[in-house]
């Protein structure tokens, strides 16, 4: 090991300023730090430094991300035997999920890290990590049946449009992985919503009569004079259903119980902020109840349904725990982070029950949030600064 | 100004590094070469008196600041001048002095008690070379002797790590900083002696002389700035003072016996186990005479606030701490996946955060630049309230007045929100090269 690292160490001379390719920088700075880490020391006044860095930033969501990651490829195998009416092993299960998911991960990772590597090498910046947790993040919020151009169409516009033309990672305002998936949606809507959750053809799922329609779907689709909690107990959704997750729906959001797994990694090591995602969760719940108040009988079932289910069905947790935490585009001060979190789970509910159109609402109520991100930092920043005993020349 | 007797401050910082000096003071003997560096004397502007080869004497004035003709600063030891250095655009960097010590010291007049006017304990202090150790906030330079100070913050304790604790030499200079304090009481009624709760010292007898304050001393917050910071209640207080005890016994001793002290506390530490320890030396002392080069960064002063020393091994003017930090790279393959049981953090990423392993300081940088990710931990250990990474923003934009705004100048240049940032990014370079530029401009 520390064989290749001294080779890698005397290449080096090739990549540094006037050698010959001094325009590989990035992509050379890249595999050396990914495989060793940094070897710089300290410049300037600062003579030590903590140990975390960005690498190990991305890394811990990565990890946190593992575990909803596997169940999503088990559970796409799951769906997939339930809709075609046949028992199967659980290696076989797993096996149909990989052979789906794979192919949609690794076009995400090769195309983003094609565009990644392009724009670093252009505008001389360094390869940053953040793009492994982008390239994980857009499949996860996916259907298992999409098919793979549009994975790369989206991971490109995420990448270069949601992050890169503003200069990478630490200067986007969206989240890139939702930036994508938002240009997927809006591009292809047949594609993101509909019958599409399960990993059969529609016309194979019509030859059982299965029917895969999600708990939002169901709850979006019940007309009076039903109540949603009757319609959902009908089609076969529990709360409990919900919370584990062998439910129809994007890869990775289905498991409520294993995003709060993800969320406790991402709090425990600080990475995440827990101020974002107790702020969504207040925001769905206060917004949820103001609902059920308003609920008569000329309005839609949709807006009678509980707090409890807002929280559970959907990509709710998932967005609140992985995609609104994200720091870069979630505002910087501890204050604006209970408004913006807040305001997520707000428009979440709002966007699901009033419009019609969507009866899923968490993407685009954070990357609303997104853009309101800095007014707020903004607004928290001069009131702190009006308290401040003025310092002036 | 606010009237606590103890600051318990919110903001934590608790890293902790293994090799802390021990208590014990040893005296070094003079070396037989001397040199007074300018590393650490901002904003002079050297004008010399003496040439190479002179013969000068113990006490006698070297040069002054162009900027402030009045404030000399003074050989500390008798002797011959031995060389002059030049750095880059021939900026005088230090002035070797071999020593001789049968030359008898400069004689001024004995002062057995305080001047009785501010006028009087300004114009002996200058005469006696004692000026250049003052500082002033915000821009942590040498006050203009013909300013009053609107308050004197007096720093009983450095709060970085490895630097000389008091209470292992009080018994040696107690009475000189009681002395110390008489002279300072002629120059301003607000004097406030910050003290590091932690540490055990009685400072009733000062009580009713200043303004004594104990700061339950997370990391830098016992610093002047910091100090001002959470004391002051208008903005009068921005210009303050401020001195270390250091300068209270060299004023107090000068003051007594009528010769220029030249003792000072210092502490090595990095070094090896048997050479950390607290010592007390000659101003201008040469290292090598006691710790010759290994193979280690030489830091003068603080790890977060120090200067990496290149050639000169002189104790520079104000310097009380000397560390050695190890530089040796370590290779293993993907670090960043390490559980980290072992590494020294603030943040919960590594177990060593849970775990304080206490480790010797590194100078590993542990990562790479990049842009900053909006993590936050910066605003989390700024010891003066400052949203660093809001006043990053300004300050790259060169918005310079909102960068005032949101408090630049209260900036303390601790250090730590560098030390914490996981892009790597130099903060507190970027606040210190702003403001040093604002002061040129304010006084070109």
């Amino acid at each position: 090991m520390k064989f290749l690292y001294r080779r890698l160490q005397a290449l080096a001379p090739l990549f540094e300023k006037g050698g010959r390719f001094e325009r590989l920088y990035p992509l050379y700075e890249a595999v050396v730090t990914i495989h060793f880490g940094s070897s710089d020391t300290t410049r300037g006044r600062v003579q030590v430094r903590d140990a975390l860095d960005t690498k190990r930033f991305m890394i811990l969501v990565i990890i946190a991300l593992i575990p909803v990651t596997l169940f999503g490829i088990y559970n796409v195998g799951y769906q997939f035997y339930a809709a075609i009416g046949e028992p199967a092993s659980f290696g076989s299960m797993v096996m149909k999920g990989l052979t789906v998911f794979m192919p949609i991960l690794l076009t995400s990772y090769a195309v983003g890290g094609f565009w990644e590597v392009l724009f670093a090498v252009v505008r001389k910046h360094e390869i940053n990590e953040g793009f492994l947790v982008t390239g994980l993040l857009f499949p996860l919020t996916l259907p298992p049946t999409i098919p793979l151009w549009q994975v790369a169409l989206g991971i490109s516009f995420g990448i270069v449009i949601g992050k890169e033309v503003f200069g990478g990672t630490g200067k986007n305002f969206l989240n890139p992985a939702l930036t994508a998936r938002a240009f997927v949606y809006f591009s292809y809507p047949a594609y993101l919503s509909g019958e599409v959750w399960t990993a059969v053809s529609s016309s194979a799922s019509r030859l059982v009569g299965y029917t895969s329609a999600t708990p939002l779907g169901v709850a979006a689709a019940t007309a009076q004079p039903q109540a949603v909690t009757d319609a959902l107990s009908e089609a076969g959704y529990t709360v409990m259903h919900c919370m584990i997750g062998l439910i129809p729906g994007s890869i990775g959001e289905t498991s409520v119980l294993l995003c709060l797994v993800g969320a406790a990694i991402l709090i425990v090591t600080g990475v995440a902020s827990w101020r974002t995602m107790v702020g969504s969760v207040l925001g769905v719940v206060v917004t949820a109840t103001v609902l059920n108040g308003l609920v008569s009988d000329t309005t839609i079932p949709f807006l009678g349904m509980s707090p409890l289910w807002h929280l559970v069905v959907g990509s709710f947790a998932f967005g609140a725990v992985f995609m609104a935490t994200d720091p870069v585009s979630s505002p910087d001060l501890k204050p604006s982070k209970w408004v913006y979190g807040f305001g997520i789970g707000v428009l979440t509910v709002l966007i699901r029950v009033v419009n019609p159109a969507y009866p899923e609402g968490v993407m685009l109520a954070i990357l609303l949030m997104n853009v309101f991100a800095p007014l707020m930092d903004y607004s928290v920043a001069e009131y702190r600064v009006r308290k401040r005993i003025p310092n002036g020349l | 100004m606010k009237k606590p007797e103890r600051i318990t401050i919110k903001k934590v910082f608790d890293v902790r590094f293994k090799g802390e000096p021990s208590p014990e003071c040893r005296v070094l003997p003079v070396s037989p070469r001397i040199g007074v560096s300018l590393a650490n004397l901002p904003s002079i502007k050297p004008k010399l008196v003496v040439a190479e080869s002179d013969t000068v004497v113990q006490g006698q004035a070297l040069f002054y600041d162009k900027t402030n003709p009045h404030v000399y600063v003074h050989a500390p030891v008798s002797g011959t001048v031995h060389r002059l250095v030049y750095g880059p655009r021939r900026q005088l960097q230090c002035i070797e002095i071999a020593t001789n010590s049968a030359l008898p010291p400069l004689a001024f007049e004995r002062l057995l008690t305080p001047p009785t006017s501010a006028a009087d304990t300004k114009s002996a202090l200058l005469e006696r070379g004692l000026w250049a150790y003052w500082r002033q906030l915000p821009f942590n330079t040498i006050p203009r002797p013909q300013d009053t100070p609107p308050a004197i913050v007096v720093q009983l304790a450095n709060p970085e790590p490895f630097h000389p604790r008091l209470s292992a030499v009080l018994p040696r200079v107690a009475n000189d900083i009681t002395a110390g304090l008489r002279i300072l009481q002629t120059l301003c009624p607000t004097i406030i002696v910050v003290a590091d709760a932690n540490e055990s010292i009685n400072l009733d007898d000062w009580s009713d002389m200043a303004q004594v304050v104990r700061v339950d001393a997370d990391f830098n917050h016992c610093s002047p700035g910091a100090a001002i910071y959470h004391l002051k209640d208008s903005d009068t207080y921005n210009h303050a003072w401020y001195c270390d005890w250091q300068f209270l016994v060299k004023i107090a001793q000068t003051f007594a016996t009528g010769v220029y002290a030249n003792q000072s506390y210092i502490t090595l530490s990095g070094y090896s186990d048997t050479a950390d320890a607290h010592y007390q030396v000659t101003d201008g002392m040469d290292l090598t005479t006691v710790a010759p080069p290994i193979a280690k960064r030489m830091v003068w002063g603080g790890l977060f606030s120090g200067i990496a020393a290149a050639e000169s091994f002189f104790l520079p003017v104000g310097i009380d701490a000397v560390s050695w930090v190890d530089t040796t790279e370590t290779v293993s393959l993907m670090p960043f996946l390490a559980l980290g049981a072992a590494k020294p953090s603030f943040t919960r990423a590594y177990l060593g955060h849970f775990l304080k392993p206490f480790t010797p300081p590194s100078t590993a940088l542990g990562g790479s630049y990049r842009d900053c990710v909006s993590c936050g931990h910066c605003e989390t250990v700024c010891p003066v309230h400052l949203m660093p990474q809001s006043l990053l923003r300004q300050v790259n934009a060169d918005d310079t007045d909102t960068a005032i705004r949101y408090g630049l100048l209260d900036c303390t240049q601790c250090g730590v929100c560098t030390y914490v940032c996981p892009a790597k990014i130099d903060l507190s370079a970027q606040f210190t090269a702003t403001k040093d530029r604002l002061y040129n401009e304010v006084n070109a």
